[in-house]
Formats: C-alpha cells, structure tokens, sequence
C-alpha cells in the first residue's frame, strides 16, 4: 500500500470509526432508575459489517459503567460487507444511587478500546425521603418532603449541600423551595435535632426544553379537533384526565386547560381543543401517571341525536411498539379512511395494505416534544385491497432493530351518516 | 401479662370480620422474575387503623419471610386512620433463581404466603412453561456446543425437534406439575439452569406465576332490543414469534394453544366475555382487537371495543369522565374485578346501588353489570355527560376495570366510555 493509500485508509477509518459512534445507542430498562430496582442496558447501532459485535461484559468503577462489545471478527469468517444492525443486552444488576457515566466501548481483543458511545444515567435513591416533584426544571420549584422523623420535627433542608428556605405545612409535610441549579441529580437531607436523612440523587433537575425519556412519559391524546368536517359535519372532541386524591400528578408543561397548571392535585380537568393534528402530547413524570384517568370522545354534533360520538383511545409510552399492525379493517366506498401514525423518533415508514399496496409516510416533528407525527389518507389505498376485511401495517422502512417506536389509529368515517370507527392497535 | 403485639392484634380482631383479617395478600412485580431482574412483594394487609411503622424482608435459602410491623411504637398511642386495606411495598432486590416460599408475618403471626419463581434464563428462552403432558421449549445457542447436544430437563432427556434462528427446539418429557432444572450438555459444555422451566396442570386453575389474562370484554351474537341484531369480532394475531395459550384457542380451525397467525375468536355469548390465558413473557408482541356491530340497520358502523390486559386493571376504583347524557339510549355498566370470590362495591349513583361481583368460573376474575339508564340524569357532571366513579374497596385490595356501553335506542348506534 503506498503512503497517499495509507493516509486515505486512515482517514476512511477516522471516518468510520465518527459514523459508527454516532449511530450507537443506549437506553436504559427501565427509563426512570431507583436504587432499589435492577436496571438493564439495551445498545442499539449500525455495524458496517455482517460481523456484528456481540456482548462482552461490563465494570463499573462506582462512576463510571464500561459496556464492552466483542469487536472481533470470527477466525476464518467472511464479513458480509453490508450495513448490519445489531443489539445487546447489558444486565446492570442494582446499582446504588448516584450519577453514572456509561460507555459503551469495542474491544477488538488486541489492547485497542475504541468508545462507540456515551451517556449518562441516573439512579435516584426513591425510598429514603418522599420528595414530591422528585424531577424540576433548572429554574428551580417549591417540593414538598415527607417528614422522615416520626415524631415530626424536620426543619433544616439542604440540596447539593446549600441550606434551602423551608418551612413545616402540617401533616408531616415539609415545604422547600428548590433553587435553580444545573441539569442533573443531587443529594436531598433534611436534619433535624434527631439527625439528618439524606438522599443521594433525591432531586432531578431538568431541562425544560428536552423531555428526558427517565423522567417523563408521554401521554398522547390523539385527537384534539374542533371545527367543520366533510359533508356537513361539525366535530368536537371532548378530553378529561383526572387524578386520584392524594395522588399528586406533575407534569412538565402547563395542561392544556383553562386554569390549569403544571400539577394535578385532585378532581379534573377538560383539555382545550385546537386545531393540532397530532392531538395533545402531554409529558407525566414518571411514577406519578399511574395515579390519572383519562377520557376522550369525538363527535358530530349535527347528529347528536343519532349517536353520543367515538371513543379515542388515549396513549401511555408503554403502548408505543415496533409495529402498527391493524386488522380486520372494512373496505367500503363509503368510507373515508385516515391513518394518523406517531413516533419516538424521526425516520421513514411503509404503510402496507394487503397484498401489496403501498405507500411511503413520512413524519414531522410535533413542536415542543421529542415525538413526530404523519397521517395519509388511506381510502383509495384500500379500494386496491385484495381482501375485505384486509390489514393495514405500518413499518420501518430501514431495520425494525433500529427504527423508533410508534402508535397509530385508523379512522374510518361513514359518509353518510359520520359514524367513525376506529381501530387501534391492542 | 398482655404483651403491647397481642394486644394489639386482640384489638385489631375486633375491629374486623375474620374472614377480613385473613385477606391479608401477596403479590409480585414483575410476577415472574429471572435471576438477574429485582423483585418487588406489593402487599395488601388489613387495618385496624393503623399504618405500617416499619417493614423488613429476610432471605434465608429459598424462604423470604416480609415482616410488617403496624404495632404503634412507644409515645405514640392509638391509630385513628382508615379501617381498610394498606398497600405495602418491599423491595426484594435480584434473587438467585429457585421456587420461593414467601411468607408475610404481621409482626409474628403469619398473614399470607405465596410462591415466587425466579427463573434462570441463561439457557432456555420462551416459553417457560409447558403442560404436564410436556412441551417444546427453546434452547438458546449462546455457548460452544460440539459434538451430540443433550438437553436434560429434570434429568430427563429431551427430544430435539427442530433448529431456528434464535436457539434449537426441544420436547419436554411429561412431568409433574413445578418448577426444574434445565441442563445442557455436550463434550465441551455441562451447564445447568436453575428454575428455567415449569410444567403446569392444565385441570388446575390458572397459576398467576405463569399466565397474564386476556380479556375481551364482549363476546355476542344475536338479537339486541328494538330490533337491533348484533354480532362482535374478537381475533388475536402474535408478533414476530408464536404466542402459547394455557389451553387451545377458542377458534373455528384451532387445535392447538400455540397462536401463530391472525386468528378470529369464536364467542360463546357469555355476559363476561371471553377470558384466555397466555403465558408470561410472550404477550409484548401479542395483537389484539375487538369490534361489535349492528347489522340489522342499512348502516352497520363498528365499534371498537378495548381488550384488556391484567395490567390495565387498577386497585384504585374506576372513574368515567364522560359519560353522554342521552334522552334516546340505554346506559349498561360491564365491570371485571380480579377477585376468586363474590364482592360488592359502591359508586356515586344516587342510591350508592352496588355493583356486585360474581366470580366467572375457570378464571381469577368476577364479573358484574349495572344498568344506569334510569340514573344517568341524576349523577354529577357537567352538561350533557356524567362523571360515574366506583372508587377502591373497602376492606380489600380489589383491582377493577369497566366499560359503560351508551346505545341510542333509535339508532342502535354504540358509543363505549372505558377505563382509561
């Protein structure tokens, strides 16, 4: 090889080496971490082989979690020279809480450790003192911490170790307000003439303008749309969320409801409609969405005395999956038929209507959120269905290894009358 | 002398029924766990009004004993909270895998126990469980295997049936209902899992350990009222691997409990719906869906009916938000609770009318009904519709979730409000 070939090698390697660290992920299992409860780690990445690398093991110095991958290419082995995806699992056990950094690192079995990937992780200690919001934005809030002592008597309160204004709201509860502070976790005490109890990684500060996967869930409400509809119609849609008492939800925005604020303390609340094809997303943090109820309807209200309107489903993170897969779906004329897709992230999918009808849908950015939506309207697809009832899919259009998660719904509207159907996937 | 314990569990029975004081229970999150994924025990124990002081779990081999203490401490008299149930939760941490007696002493008096599998599933992937008559299983190719493999469950051979990407398949020898060992064995490897597999009696009620319930809500075909005719579509379809049934599924061509294709469910017209058991960590790629329709109308809409996961139902009571006021329609409440036994709760309908639970044979779950079509318009709310809530139990960690169907009486047209 001469020196020139030499030099542009390395320079391809250099390049290679950029492209590949910058498509590895990490994602933790679960998201939200506590210092009670094992966590797993899942790598996803691009290889620019078929020799992908397969889990090695792992060390973890109290600070710092190395994930090590097995870079090297089997003896006598081929490599297909193809793109491939890959994954790996990644048992962290329990960790004790702190702020952790995590690498994932290749090990090509010959001293060279090239690091693919970085992130950090965060593992609260939840259990020590009850801290409600345990997340804030950097501005800083008011959080209110259960009085460790069991005969009352907490007053002193430090975050980060700073002395923090505080004061005793009865029933046990004690009141501080929480200074702005850099993004991350830091340690909560609070002391009293019995001692002090602290926290590590109590209290999460976050920024308010990203929407952290471990500290909120998306809670989507598909539709949110008020206004005039074909033939005649005029739709409102009518959304709820309620919380049980004692039971405080927070959440990272205002609702989007008159008077609403960030929190819901008790009763309920009905959300605003707007013009927004994607509905509302709505950001919970996590561990405090288990506590809410949610309802919500569409309906003609030129033929209210026909029917009292569609359920919409309303969506937790959770039911976010690989694959939107919708079956048994009616072909008639009568019908307009809208798919409306969301997704975790940006990236190109098929919708498939069978046998083999197809078309691309390609998404944008939901403003504020870290989601992206897309509809089509499928109903002169589904005229060319070979089967009726058919499937309607939709999928990754690069590998499923890879590709965000998503949900949808199909709307079928009659019409005639306006009658909408929905299907979802369950 | 009358020790401050005794005291206070005399006190404690007095206050509650007996058969209230034993409804002291167990349950585990995840409720099959593997050797390398932490446990927590949720508990549900009685009051007498006061609340759990402190709480600890001992691991001693394979018994976890989870120690509650709700005796007031010195310098603090009596309790006056809620007489009820309180949830509890104890963190186990990870556990070497093994079958768990798990007892739970309130102070010294045990209360509840129940077993906790922790699965070793370095070997074996899903499914985890096979019937007593055995079952295919999958052996995961993750070692250097050279030479003729043996697969031992129990220390009894298992028959190769067929190679795929993910691992080989073997058949499981007939058993005895519990939980084995999985070992495999070649000239280069000798590795044995603890727990990895557990055969189940298909004659015995559903082992929570083992199956998560799937429910659909309706499951009718026939003549409704004022002439509507009704028929519902109940199908299951699995991702990208099959999905194992405790028994076959219910469909027109089925002979097997392994779902491998988009399958239509055959109803049976029962009032509860229909109840299937999958088995646990198989069902994150499991599809669902579920329609009924009018079709006696020119118009035959359907309606989407939401199938339930045993994680959807919730121990804090129902709510529905938006229940439509309609002068034309018929109101019905459906309402599940996972409960073995009879139970009644009461909402905020005008005469507080109970829901009453009866329990549906063959499954863990009790079902009830209740028309409110003749209370709809005395119920709070706000202009047109109707906040209807049934909150928690009284006396019993009960988990519940419910539909309201709202049927125009001249249209036929359906609307559901479900718990969401």
């Amino acid at each position: 090889m001469t020196s020139r070939n030499r030099i542009l090698a390395l320079c391809s390697s250099f390049l290679l080496v950029a492209t590949i660290a910058a498509a590895e992920t990490i994602r933790f299992d679960p998201p939200g971490a506590t210092a009670h409860h094992s966590v797993d780690a899942v790598i996803t990445g691009n290889w620019p082989n078929g020799c992908v690398p397969s889990v090695k093991g792992l060390s973890n110095n109290g600070s710092t979690i190395q994930l090590f991958l097995d870079t090297r290419v089997p003896l006598g082995v081929l490599c297909a020279q193809l793109v491939s995806p890959y994954t790996g699992l990644f048992h962290l056990d329990v960790l004790p809480a702190g702020t952790y950094t995590v690498l994932l690192v290749g090990d090509n079995g010959g001293g060279n450790l090239t690091e693919l990937a970085r992130t950090t992780l965060i593992v609260r200690d939840a259990d020590t003192l009850t801290i409600a919001p345990y997340a804030i934005p950097t501005s800083g809030a008011l959080i209110a911490i259960r009085d460790p002592f069991p005969s009352g008597g907490g007053v002193g309160i430090t975050i980060d170790g700073v002395p923090v204004p505080s004061g005793v709201s009865g029933d046990g509860v004690v009141l501080a307000n929480a200074p702005p502070h850099p993004q991350g976790a830091v340690d909560v005490a609070v002391t009293s003439s019995q001692g002090t109890v602290t926290a590590k990684a109590g209290l999460i500060y976050y920024d308010p303008a990203s929407a952290d996967p471990a500290v909120f869930e998306p809670i989507l409400f598909p539709l949110s749309f008020q206004g005039a509809g074909a033939f005649g119609s005029q739709w409102t849609t009518e959304s709820f969320i309620t919380v049980a008492n004692g039971s405080p939800a927070f959440f990272r925005d205002l609702l989007p409801c008159a008077g609403c604020l960030s929190t819901l303390i008790a009763g309920s609340a009905k959300l605003d409609t707007d013009a927004n094809p994607w509905g509302h997303v709505l950001y919970a943090l996590r561990g405090t969405a288990g506590s809410l109820d949610f309802a919500s309807r569409i309906r003609d209200t030129t033929r209210q005395a026909q029917t009292a309107g569609t359920e919409v489903p309303v969506v937790r993170g959770s039911d976010f999956r690989a694959q939107l897969r919708c079956q048994n779906v009616p072909v008639d004329s009568r019908y307009r038929v809208m798919l409306r897709l969301w997704s975790f992230g940006n990236s190109p999918f098929n919708v498939l209507v069978d046998p083999q009808q197809q078309l691309p849908l390609s998404l944008t950015r939901i403003p504020g959120t870290t989601m992206w939506f897309g509809s089509l309207d499928v109903t002169s697809l589904l005229t060319k269905a070979g089967a009726n009832p058919t499937l309607v899919t939709v999928s990754p259009s690069g590998s499923p290894l890879l590709s965000p998660p998503i949900w949808g719904m199909l709307s079928l509207t009659n019409n005639d009358t306006q009658q909408v159907t929905i299907i979802s996937p369950q | 002398m009358i020790s401050r314990a005794r005291l206070h569990l005399l006190c404690l029975c007095f206050l509650l029924p007996a058969s209230i004081a034993a409804a002291d229970s167990i349950r585990f999150d995840p409720p099959v766990a593997t050797g390398h994924t932490s446990v927590d025990a949720i508990l549900s124990v009685i009051s007498g009004g006061c609340p759990v002081f402190d709480q600890d779990v001992t691991v001693t081999g394979t018994t976890v004993t989870l120690r509650v203490n709700m005796i007031p401490p010195p310098g603090i008299g009596g309790c006056g909270g809620n007489v009820g149930p309180l949830t509890s939760t104890l963190h186990l941490g990870v556990l070497s895998p093994g079958v768990y007696d798990v007892v739970l002493l309130r102070d010294t008096f045990p209360s509840a126990r129940a077993k906790l599998i922790v699965r070793d599933d370095s070997l074996t992937a899903a499914p985890f469980a096979v019937p007593t008559t055995g079952g295919e299983f999958h052996v995961l190719r993750r070692f250097d295997t050279t030479g003729r493999v043996v697969v031992l469950v129990d220390g009894r051979e298992a028959t190769f049936v067929f190679s795929e990407t993910a691992g080989d398949v073997y058949q499981a020898p007939p058993h005895a209902p519990g939980t084995v060992d999985v070992s495999v064995a070649s000239s280069s490897t000798n590795r044995t899992a603890v727990a990895a597999l557990t055969y189940f009696d298909r004659a015995a009620p559903p082992d929570p350990a083992l199956f998560e319930f799937i429910l659909f809500p309706t499951a009718y075909a026939g003549p409704g009222s004022f002439g509507s005719l009704w028929t519902t579509d109940n199908y299951l379809a699995p991702g990208l691997e099959p999905v194992r049934f405790r028994d076959t599924i219910p469909c027109l061509v089925c002979s097997t409990d392994l779902l491998t294709m988009e399958t239509p469910l055959l109803h049976d017209n029962n009032p509860a719906g229909i109840v299937l058991f999958a088995l646990r960590g198989m069902t994150s790629q499991l599809m669902a869906g579920s329609r009924i329709s009018n079709t006696s109308g020119v118009s035959s809409n359907q309606i989407e009916v939401h199938v339930v996961r045993e994680n959807e139902f919730r121990d804090r009571g129902m709510y529905f938000l938006d229940v439509p006021i309609d002068l034309h329609s018929r109101v019905l409440l459906r309402a599940w609770a996972i409960a073995d036994a009879p139970v009644t709760v009461s909402g905020n309908t005008p005469d507080h009318s109970l829901l009453r639970f009866v329990p549906v044979p063959g499954t863990p779950l009790a079902f009830a009904t209740l028309d409110l079509t003749s209370y709809i318009y005395q119920l709070p709310g706000r202009n047109d519709n109707a906040f209807i809530y049934f909150p928690r139990a009284l006396g019993r960690d009960l988990r519940m979730w419910g539909m309201i169907t709202v049927t125009n009486n001249d249209t036929q047209k359906v609307t559901i409000i479900s718990s969401q």
